[in-house]
């Protein structure tokens, strides 16, 4: 077990680097001159631009910019934005509102999707279970930004029940809205995927061996059944909990919340390669250690696993 | 042929005595809803079952056996029911019970041991929390033996002293620290413990039991000693005890192991102590051995004879093999179709089939007695040019000779770069005379297919090679090698997993053909033709795919797939091991004719000895990567000279049975 969690552990780092230097490359190839968009209209006098580029280390070649950025990582030095706010405020500050968002979205969709999916197994072909198909698929079908929208109008505007927008007033109730909104989605894939592996276990040859062994459909369900069509969602919920830490760009958007998705699409639009390239590399690390923890959560679910 | 249409219920011939049957259908019809209406799998069939007896329902995959058996504690899979008829368990009427009734029966009154050990424990629990479920569901106390209607009477003394209570894992422990102080000092106080050791086991063991085992070994005072300390076992030492009971040994660690720690047989004990742990009536065993070897297969049914009439449980078996039926049970029921055609004593059934299904069954069983089938061309001549013509194949040149074959495969170590070694198959070498078969016998685990797919060169030898028609394998180049793979082709275990689903029958058969450029369009499709008349199919079957064929219709396809090229020689790796006995026989037949037609030189790998006594020329008996012994079968057969071969031999089920001597053989 601890030689399983080690190798885990290990494999995050050739991943680590490898997706920081593709996001590193991948801001520095973007076309256009930050310095000069920082400069406006009237544009900088040589000086004054060839001072600011030394000062970001932009007149280096790009394999030493990535390399110091590397060094100021690992100092919790994530770098100045060119508006000249220290990056890790601006984490600091949109990421508690995103991950909040990010746990009622997951637990709406899991609850949710594991319960339905769990009554429209068991009672697969029928009329719940048909209900639940057609409306998981009418939610994968629609782009989410429909749904936000039509939700804001619906919920927000004419019935009034929760505010339309965020804004700075964060809270559980505020958040509740969109995070509806966000946790839809994947609902339906929590859903379809329970249904599904309950539905096949049902038939499995030890659930039936459970029946024969005397116990009630109750505990067949809650021990045999449910536990193991758990694992596939399971890994479907972390690696989803790792995207919705990632920021809804789109929901956060609609509803105006102060996420590091909001802060990503600014930062995106002003061209602010440092912010970009270190709130992306911070959401890295977030998906890494979320799909740690579902490999985590998966050996303790199957004991298969642990050994391999 | 149906074959049915007179036959008369089962009418229970031998009941164990003037009492009531424990459990008694009539006329049980089960139904299953389909896409085209209902199909009745079980059409009015009658037995019944008396306390103690163990009867066995024979038939075919299909016959509605294991159906029936599921109908009694209400475990029919997807849309079956039941549609007519009765079930009586002890008197009371359960063809209708509820839910809760079934609950309550289950486990506790009737108790299972189902078909595949390898899918029927939930791989994600321990082994014994698995079967403290069924102590738990069904309220069974763990601290003391409870003893059932049939043996009460035989202890009745012994429940008024407490002497049924369980040894706990402490109490084994302190007396046997006890044994080893009292007996301190003498020489062979280890052998001593050490034996007491073996005799006791922790929540199976019971006061009495104990009291004998360590007066014997010597304990001074035994019986205050042993009353004071054996008191009961925990529900732990209880689930290790039924374990042990079941023959799986250092049963309290094996309990918090998991399914996939387990081998096929050990997962099968655990089955048979799950099914038990609940001291039922009734058991129904379903197939419980079908997936085990058959050395494994025989220790498991001893030992599940031994527990049950230990216990006075009755025992209903499902067995689609009538030689182990036979074996196993006083009463036969031999089902074809969803009915009863015969039913009666064992032995009286065997001697004296009377319905022409139950007789083809004995005839085509293959046992110790039956001999190597001739070809059906030949089947008119005398017996002795038989032999005769075949006996001047057999000094023919070899086809294949193997030597000094070793495979050592480099298994992935606990630690990161660590490896173990394990030889497989270790210095084997073996000879194929053109147009003979070669049988490789052993259980799962002795090389044997390893042993194959060298020989099919699918896997390189680590040393020692392998020479065809005088041509070194591993000196043959790409080009060279593609020749050879036309000249030699395979037939696998599965046929439901050797043919691609997506493929017509007829792409299955013309691809070896197109892969080796072998005539244009037209002339591959006469050659398919050919070929499913070869194996006896209709040439329509090659637009059918195959999940519309039967497994011995799949296997006829194989066949003649690997026929397609007109290879020389033939790897079967368990060819016929997946099918039923008529199904078998037939296939043996098939083998044979097509052997004596175009000189096949087979290579036999089966851990079956009864089919390599009706298809293999010579036999190769293989154990732990080596061969043991190598001689010509009817010398195996008649003379064995190891020890193993003569357990592999014994292990035949009906091996000690002389089967279908009365019966006129009807091929």
């Amino acid at each position: 077990m601890a030689w399983y969690v080690a190798r885990r552990v290990l494999q995050l780092i050739p991943v680590f680097l490898g997706a920081t230097l593709l996001i590193y490359s991948l801001v520095f190839l973007l076309p256009g001159d930050p310095i000069q968009a920082l400069g406006g209209e009237r544009g900088l006098s040589p000086a004054v631009a060839d001072q600011l580029r030394a000062h970001y280390n932009l007149d280096k070649p790009f394999i030493v910019q990535y390399l110091l950025y590397l060094k100021g990582l690992f100092s919790f030095d994530l770098g100045v934005s060119f508006s000249g706010r220290e990056v890790s405020d601006i984490i600091a500050q949109a990421f508690p509102t995103t991950l909040e968002l990010a746990v009622m979205a997951l637990i709406i969709e899991a609850v949710l999707g594991i319960g339905v999916g769990l009554i429209a197994g068991l009672r697969k072909g029928g009329i719940f279970d048909a209900t639940f198909l057609v409306v998981s698929l009418l939610v994968i079908a629609v782009p989410i930004f429909v749904i936000g929208f039509v939700a804001q109008f619906v919920f927000g505007v004419k019935l009034g029940w929760f505010p339309t927008t965020v804004g700075s007033d964060v809270s559980v109730y505020t958040l509740m809205l969109p995070a509806l909104v966000l946790g839809s989605v994947s609902f339906a894939y929590v859903m379809r995927l329970t249904r599904t592996t309950v539905a096949e276990n049902l038939s499995a040859d030890y659930v039936r061996t459970a029946t024969a062994k005397g116990l009630g459909r109750r505990r067949v369900i809650n021990v045999h059944v449910l536990r193991n069509s758990l694992i596939p969602v399971v890994t479907f919920l972390g690696v989803d909990l790792g995207a919705l830490m990632g920021g809804a760009i789109v929901t956060e958007g609609i509803f105006n919340v102060p996420g590091i998705g909001n802060a990503l699409y600014h930062a995106i639009k002003a061209q602010d390669s440092p912010s970009v390239v270190s709130i992306v590399t911070v959401l890295v690390i977030v998906f890494l250690l979320a799909n740690l923890l579902v490999d985590l959560l998966y050996a303790v679910l199957d004991p298969r696993i642990r050994y391999a | 042929m149906s074959g049915t249409d007179n036959s008369t219920p089962a009418t229970p011939a031998t009941p164990a005595s003037d009492e009531r049957p424990l459990l008694e259908v009539r006329d049980l019809e089960v139904s299953f809803s389909t896409a085209a209406g209902e199909v009745k799998a079980v059409k009015g069939i009658s037995f019944s079952v008396y306390p103690g007896q163990t009867v066995a329902i024979v038939g075919e995959s299909g016959s509605g056996k294991s159906t029936s058996a599921h109908a009694v504690i209400s475990l029919l899979p997807g849309t079956g029911k039941v549609t007519g008829g009765q079930i009586l368990f002890d008197g009371k009427d359960i063809t209708h019970g509820s839910t809760k009734d079934f609950v309550d029966l289950r486990g506790r009154k009737i108790g299972l041991v189902p078909q595949d050990p390898m899918s029927n424990l939930n791989p994600v629990w321990r082994i014994g929390y698995q079967i403290k479920e069924a102590l738990r569901a069904n309220g069974i106390s763990s601290t003391r033996a409870e003893r059932n209607a049939l043996t009460s009477g035989l202890v009745a003394n012994e429940l008024n002293s407490d002497d049924d209570l369980y040894m706990s894992s402490a109490a084994k422990k302190a007396l046997l620290a006890e044994l080893r102080t009292a007996r301190a000092g003498a020489d062979d106080v280890d052998a001593v413990v050490q034996r007491a050791d073996d005799a006791l086991h922790v929540g199976s063991t019971t006061r009495r039991r104990a009291r004998a085992v360590l007066t014997e070994a010597g304990l001074p005072d035994a019986e205050a000693r042993t009353n004071a300390l054996v008191k009961g076992a925990s529900t732990d030492d209880r689930v290790a005890g039924l374990l042990a009971e079941a023959g799986l040994k250092d049963a309290e660690r094996r309990a918090r192991q998991y399914p996939h720690e387990y081998s096929g047989g050990m997962r099968q004990r655990a089955l048979i102590a799950m099914g038990l742990a609940a001291r039922p009536r009734l058991l129904i065993a379903d197939e419980p051995t079908s997936a085990l070897d058959v050395t494994v297969q025989r220790t498991i049914l001893d030992h599940l004879e031994e527990l049950t009439s230990e216990l006075g449980t009755a025992v209903l078996f499902i067995t689609h093999d009538l030689g182990l039926a036979a074996e196993r049970a006083e009463h036969l029921i031999v089902m074809y179709q969803g009915k009863v055609v015969e039913s009666g004593p064992a032995r009286q059934i065997l001697e004296a089939p009377k319905h022409p299904y139950t007789r083809r069954l004995v005839a085509s069983a293959p046992s110790l007695t039956s001999r190597r089938i001739q070809s059906a061309r030949a089947a008119g001549i005398e017996t002795d040019e038989v032999l005769a013509s075949h006996l001047d194949e057999v000094v023919k040149d070899d086809i294949i000779v193997a030597e000094n074959l070793t495979k050592v495969f480099r298994l992935p170590g606990q630690r990161p770069g660590s490896h173990t070694d394990f030889t497989a198959v270790d210095d084997v070498s073996f000879t194929l005379p053109r147009g003979t078969t070669l049988a490789l016998v052993g259980e799962s685990g002795s090389g044997k297919s390893t042993a194959a797919n060298m020989v099919l060169s699918l896997l390189e030898p680590t040393s020692g090679k392998i020479v065809f028609d005088g041509v070194d394998l591993s000196t043959l180049d790409k080009k060279a090698m593609f020749r050879f793979r036309r000249r030699v082709q395979p037939i696998f275990q599965n046929p439901y997993g050797s043919l691609d689903p997506m493929f017509s029958i007829f792409r299955s058969i013309e691809e070896p053909l197109r892969i080796h450029k072998v005539g244009d369009k037209r002339s591959r499709e006469k050659r398919v033709r050919e070929l499913l008349d070869m194996v006896s199919l209709p040439q329509a079957t090659m637009r059918r795919f195959p999940n519309e064929l039967s497994g011995g219709q799949r296997q006829r396809i194989a066949i003649a797939r690997a026929l397609a090229l007109e290879p020389e020689v033939i790897v079967c790796d368990e060819a016929v091991s997946a099918l039923d006995v008529l199904v078998q026989a037939q296939i043996l037949t098939l083998l044979n004719d097509l052997q004596a037609e175009l000189g096949l030189s087979y290579l036999f790998i089966t851990h079956d000895l009864a089919v390599v006594r009706q298809i293999a020329d010579r036999v190769c008996v293989m154990k732990q990567g080596k061969i043991v012994e190598q001689s010509t079968t009817d010398e195996v057969f008649d003379n064995p000279q190891q020890e193993y071969t003569r357990e592999l031999l014994a292990a035949i089920p009906g091996a000690s049975l002389e089967i279908g001597t009365g019966a006129p053989p009807v091929v």
